[in-house]
């Protein structure tokens, strides 16, 4: 077996044997490496705020007023003008943020731990769809609702937590697998099962009922809330396979609206980019062709770990936005077999003979095949201020991993 | 065996799709073959990939 061989299996069984559990929420600027007091982290690889995209735009102004830095755009915009805000990935301090990704130091974030290696993933908590910070959205209603989040949900959530103890996300992840979510876009038994796991601490909280029906009623309506912990798992799994001299297995997917980057094991510490593409988008009513914005979220952790658009043949329903079959859905699974190395063996595929998800993407199986990674994604609005227009679907550019297979055969050729 | 195999040719078509649904519509017997060359012919990737196989 040659050294590459070797790494990327020695890569794969790390990110296999990973446990991710949930154990809490904390404030940012407490809990996350690095993180400064005027500090915003953002979905993707690096970028400046001249290159930012509408929504990342957007989530920062609302970040920057729901922080009282700023009490207007006008405001926020000087501020990120003249520099007196820092950005930084949150990829690269342990986190990740769906769509624009912002977390700001006063939000309170998910924490999860990899109990079998140590390192640990931080996430914001899902604001549910439409016109969210997330998606790029800062008007009033925006920002009351991230500090109602702050002043009901989180203290309920915490509390819960010291009750229910380490919430084991692989194990929800797999039996969702099974109940017809591909864990990205389709998150609705994932948000149940991990529903049906909390409500009893909550209530065992003894906070005030109306503060429990509200939190349980938002939380229960949004079939996104478990998309929030599924990133910060895979990230932790994920994290446990990167940084082993000779893997070419990528670690990381992301996108900021402008770039799309990703990680590779082998070569820690670089970002790999290329422009983002534009998904094929399904429109929520309102909207049309030419409002969405470019490729954009840390969420294709997911299709990195083998979920979302890779486990495409366990959620149909998603490929049918834009006008697919459920054998395209399995057709999709099928191809990405073509571009990584393992299957995974707890996240299966029912209809694919409980087959394994394809699990770890080999850059080199990418250039070779030509065949790019296939994601199922949020779309949001090209400006800044509007939110969410649609689902869609989405390949990597090629470019990321070319520029990655350059910058290895430098260091190990 | 020449005309018996020009009554009913079985053909194995190799990279273009589009070769193989014309001949289906014309209910010729062809089974396709999904191939496309390496790295999608660039000779600068095809080096590189080459030079991590000694690895």
């Amino acid at each position: 077996m040659g050294k590459i061989e070797e790494a990327n299996e020695r890569a794969v069984k790390k990110i296999l044997e990973t446990k991710p559990v949930a154990t809490g929420i904390k404030k940012a600027k407490e809990v996350i490496p690095g993180m400064t007091e005027r500090m915003l982290l953002h979905a993707g690889p690096p970028i400046e705020w001249k290159r930012m995209s509408g929504p990342t735009r957007g989530a920062v102004i609302g970040a920057a007023i729901f922080e009282g830095w700023a009490d207007s755009e006008e405001g926020a915009v000087k501020l990120a003008e003249r520099g007196e805000i820092e950005f930084a990935p949150c990829h690269d301090h342990d986190a990740v943020g769906p769509m624009a990704g912002v977390i700001s130091p006063s939000m309170s974030v998910y924490v999860v731990e990899n109990q079998t290696h140590g390192n640990k993933a931080y996430c914001n908590l899902n604001e549910g769809l439409g016109k969210v910070l997330r998606y790029g959205a800062y008007s009033a209603e925006v920002i009351d609702k991230l500090r109602w989040m702050e002043k009901e949900m989180s203290p309920l959530l915490t509390e819960a937590f010291k009750r229910s103890g380490p919430i084991d996300l692989k194990e929800i992840i797999s039996k969702a697998l099974h109940m017809g979510d591909e864990c990205h876009c389709r998150n609705v038994a994932t948000s149940l099962i991990f529903m049906k796991t909390m409500t009893p601490h909550m209530i065992e909280t003894g906070f005030d009922g109306e503060i429990i029906s509200r939190v349980m009623k938002f939380m229960g309506d949004n079939v996104l809330t478990f998309l929030n912990l599924l990133m910060p798992a895979c990230k932790a799994m994920l994290d446990a396979g990167h940084g082993i001299e000779y893997s070419t297995i990528v670690t990381t997917l992301t996108r900021n609206g402008t770039d799309f980057g990703i990680r590779v094991s082998g070569l820690p510490g670089q970002w790999f980019t290329a422009p983002a593409p534009t998904p094929e988008t399904l429109f929520f009513p309102g909207f049309k062709k030419g409002d969405e914005g470019r490729d954009i979220g840390d969420s294709a952790i997911a299709e990195t770990m083998g979920l979302g658009g890779f486990a495409s043949a366990n959620a149909p329903a998603v490929v049918q936005v834009v006008g697919g079959t459920p054998q395209d859905a399995a057709n999709y699974s099928r191809e990405m077999r073509e571009i990584t190395v393992a299957k995974h063996t707890s996240f299966t595929m029912p209809f694919m003979n409980f087959e394994g998800t394809p699990l770890g993407i080999d850059i080199r199986k990418v250039i070779e095949t030509g065949i790019l990674p296939f994601i199922n994604t949020g779309v949001a609005h090209k400006d800044p201020g509007v939110g969410g227009v649609g689902f869609g679907l989405v390949r990597a550019p090629i470019d990321c991993f070319k520029k990655a297979l350059k910058a290895f055969v430098e260091k190990y050729g | 065996m020449t005309v018996e195999l020009l009554r009913k040719p079985k053909i194995i078509n190799v990279g273009a799709r589009n070769f193989h649904d014309s001949l289906k519509v014309q209910g010729a017997d062809s089974v396709h073959v999904d191939w496309k060359p390496p790295a999608e012919g660039d000779r600068e990737m095809m080096k590189l990939l080459d030079k991590l196989d000694k690895l």
